[in-house]
């Protein structure tokens, strides 16, 4: 039971904590850069949380063999990041049959939508946060859950924003911004004040 | 404008002492995917050029934390954001995107983008330890309002970020005006002068 406990506390702090609170995948890579539709901005949510969990995977082996050379900070990040290089690498034909070309989203939207800082952040916050395998890649997986929905709430967002008559100095970017913001302190207030930050 | 959609450098920048680590790391990040990304040239693939770039900005990175520059309790207060400042696509793309152009203008184009990003995210990070802890580089000071806990919080410096974006964007918009105006006036005379 306290296992099982312990699993969903780590996916619900992935999901909620990191993404919509701490606002950590907000504005990660705007997705409306590389995608213009929700079947898109989905999709390509779900390419990030596949590189995503096999790069904590890959993460969590690398820290199994070499766990004495990783406790050097600098050789932990780069080996983290190339995890997250070779699952991207490893996963890369399979997401470009899924999106062969369509929503809009190029080779390159694809290449900065799957490897991102955000991405890495999952896999260095994972393996920051919890010593257990398991619980490292569900962590992984949950973020990588609140991240997508991050980014479709976004995209919501923006789309009625931009039907919307807004100031002409805060049309675009700085709209968004504190758009982002106070659905950020929203869902903060419903949390409460008791959060690392 | 495009630095300023760094997330991870808006939630880390509390301080003042936190942006100006933050900045250096960002700028030093792009300066050196810059130069390598010039290096690889056209020899590699894109794909291939955006994970070295990377790569090398997260060793540049490491090398900034082991030579001591900074206090290393900074930077253990920052944790799992300063690998993140090496791995932004942002950063990325402006070392990346310039292959066609000159290098000195490519160069100055990058430099620019790192002042501006510093100039922004060292105002942030003052009004925000202001706000909130009435210091500035850790040094108190005499300030009359309360202190403002929530204005440390993440949401706080996206807010505060799309005003800065929203004022940066009406001087812009002036600038252009004055430019537009002072060409017109330019034609007008030159015109008047002909008919002279």
């Amino acid at each position: 039971m306290n296992d099982l406990s312990a699993v969903f506390s780590a996916l619900a702090a992935g999901i909620i904590l990191q993404n919509v609170v701490l606002a950590r995948a907000f504005f990660s890579e705007d997705p409306n850069r590389f995608s213009r539709t929700y079947r898109g901005t989905l999709r390509l949510g779900l390419i990030t949380a596949a590189v995503a969990v096999l790069a904590t995977v890959f993460a969590v082996a690398l820290r199994q063999l070499f766990a004495q050379a990783l406790l050097w900070a600098p050789a932990r990040w780069a080996a983290y990041f190339c995890c997250v290089a070779v699952s991207f690498l490893l996963l890369r034909p399979l997401f470009a049959r899924l999106l062969n070309g369509r929503h809009g989203v190029s080779d390159k939207g694809l290449l900065y939508a799957a490897f991102n800082g955000a991405v890495y952040g999952i896999v260095l916050l994972s393996m920051a946060n919890y010593t257990s395998p398991l619980l490292a890649i569900v962590y992984a997986l949950g973020c990588s859950i609140g991240l997508t929905a991050a980014q479709l709430l976004i995209h919501a967002g923006s789309e009625r924003i931009s039907l919307s008559a807004v100031p002409r100095p805060f049309a675009g970017l700085p709209i968004l911004l504190i758009y982002i913001g106070i659905l950020s302190l929203a869902i903060y207030g419903l949390v409460g004040h008791q959060l690392p930050t | 404008m495009l630095g300023l959609g760094l997330p991870f450098a808006v939630i880390a920048s509390t301080t003042l002492k936190r942006g100006a680590l933050m900045s250096a790391l960002c700028c030093a990040c792009a300066l050196v995917g810059f130069f390598l990304a010039r290096l690889l040239g056209r020899h590699v693939s894109d794909t291939l050029r955006v994970l070295l770039v990377s790569l090398g900005a997260v060793c540049a990175v490491g090398g900034i934390v082991q030579s001591g520059v900074f206090s290393r309790v900074l930077i253990d207060g920052l944790g799992a954001y300063v690998p993140l400042a090496a791995a932004n696509m942002i950063l990325v793309s402006i070392a990346v995107d310039r292959q066609e152009q000159p290098f000195s203008a490519a160069l100055r184009g990058v430099c620019f983008s790192c002042i501006g990003f510093t100039l922004a995210m060292c105002l942030l990070s003052v009004i925000r330890e202001l706000l909130s802890l009435h210091t500035i580089w850790d040094r108190p000071v005499q300030f009359s309002a309360v202190p403002i806990s929530g204005a440390a919080l993440p949401c706080f410096g996206f807010i505060l970020l799309g005003f800065f974006a929203a004022f940066g964007r009406t001087l812009g918009r002036a600038h252009l005006r004055i430019l537009i105006r002072r060409t017109l006036r330019a034609k007008r005379e030159e015109k008047e002068e002909g008919i002279g």
